[in-house]
């Protein structure tokens, strides 16, 4: 069982070692919330590294946001432990809240000191426009990756969550992503038993 | 006993803080300030504002802030063990046993239907992101009072944007430089 999780890569303190540092660049860079972690976790282990496949990422994700507590670390988590087990996802999630956690606390002693230094409230606004690219660019990357699969039921569950999300965002600050997830779960399974049961008539009558 | 009680009031906020993004404010208001008086309402939303500006979940940084002012930075530490232990615990179960019976029609169908919508629900937070740096404003709402045009983060992104597509740049490392670069950017016309 913990072989499988790690698949065919040898791990070693070395590796986990690797998921502590990437845990604590991400999650120091990420300002605005969990969803840029999310993104920058995928642009580190699926595009850069290779270490975690597309889709076991995706299912990284929705589990981490169906899950209690925070998205980041829920995904930092479940990233280290489908590379290396429970070993890699106790050094990720470490590594994850150890910047937050260094930054409240320097501001809570500090935090008059800091407010003079103009220049670093405006080095971390302008670096809110390197996260909105790097999340666009990975929008673009899931688009692009559920519109070439040609599966009119993805595409039309991707498009409408999108755009309920986004709107009852927009208009009444609301998230629905817990209903989306169970709508679009319950969806998926009927549909799934739908086709079998389809494929299965057609079964039937090649036979006769 | 401060620590007990730290422990335990962000133990309940971790297990009920569910949907990430900003569901854990609520649960945090109603614990922190409601319940305990930790923090009063003033306090609680100079946090949220602050928790916007550096990295990292809310939740982490709230209990970090919470737990520092009772109890020191030991507090700290307790607070953000105590929201972290049932969060892992819960999202680790879950992860296994779905491992477990992934082979089962209905979980793959399941499964099936959530990554399409998972990519969704993430591409309408990003949009936020990106419309909240440009305009200063995210919702209906804030737009009618906090609406200002931020060209230069319009430009700083796109040009980022560009050499993410274009280069095959460490995007961590490309924050970073956007950052730099940008903050010079903003530092020099402030004395125009």
């Amino acid at each position: 069982m913990e072989k499988e999780n790690v698949g065919n890569r040898k791990v070693n303190f070395k590796t986990v070692l690797r998921l502590f540092c990437f845990a604590f660049y991400i999650s120091a860079v990420s300002f605005g919330g969990g969803f840029v972690s999310i993104s920058l976790t995928r642009e580190t282990f699926v595009k850069k590294l290779k270490w975690v496949t597309d889709k076991d990422m995706t299912d990284i994700n929705s589990l981490a946001q169906a899950s209690p507590g925070a998205i980041a670390i829920n995904t930092t988590m479940l990233t280290g432990y489908k590379i290396a087990g429970i070993l890699g996802a106790i050094f990720s999630v470490i590594g994850s809240i150890i910047p937050p956690m260094l930054v409240i606390t320097a501001l809570y002693y500090f935090y008059d000191a800091i407010k003079e230094f103009v220049f670093i409230a405006m080095v971390m606004r302008a670096m809110q426009a390197g996260v909105w690219a790097v999340v666009l660019s990975l929008i673009v990357d899931s688009w692009r990756a559920v519109i070439k699969s040609k599966d009119a039921f993805a595409i039309v569950l991707l498009a409408v969550s999108f755009l309920v999300n986004a709107l009852c965002l927009f208009f009444f600050s609301l998230s629905v992503v817990i209903y989306t997830i169970i709508l679009s779960g319950a969806l998926g399974a009927t549909y799934s038993l739908i086709k079998k049961e389809v494929k299965d008539k057609e079964g039937s009558n090649d036979i006769s | 006993m401060i620590y007990l009680e730290l422990f335990f009031a962000y133990l309940q906020i971790g297990l009920f803080s569910i949907g990430g993004g900003h569901a854990s404010i609520p649960v945090a208001q109603s614990v922190v300030v409601d319940a305990m008086g930790w923090l009063n309402l003033k306090e609680f939303t100079d946090m949220i504002t602050i928790s916007e500006m550096t990295p990292g979940p809310f939740s982490v940084n709230s209990a970090t802030y919470v737990g520092l002012k009772m109890a020191g930075i030991l507090g700290g530490i307790i607070s953000t063990l105590g929201f972290l232990l049932p969060s892992v615990a819960v999202c680790l179960s879950i992860y296994l046993l779905i491992r477990k019976f992934k082979n089962a029609r209905m979980v793959d169908g399941f499964m099936q239907g959530i990554r399409p919508a998972v990519s969704g629900v993430i591409s309408s937070a990003g949009l936020t992101i990106l419309i909240f740096a440009v305009f200063g404003a995210n919702t209906f709402s804030a737009f009618k009072t906090a609406f200002s045009f931020d060209w230069i983060n319009l430009i700083l992104g796109v040009g980022t944007f560009v050499l993410i597509r274009k280069t095959k740049v460490n995007p961590i490392l490309m924050i970073l430089l956007t950052g730099i670069v940008g903050g010079a950017i903003y530092y020099l016309l402030s004395f125009v």
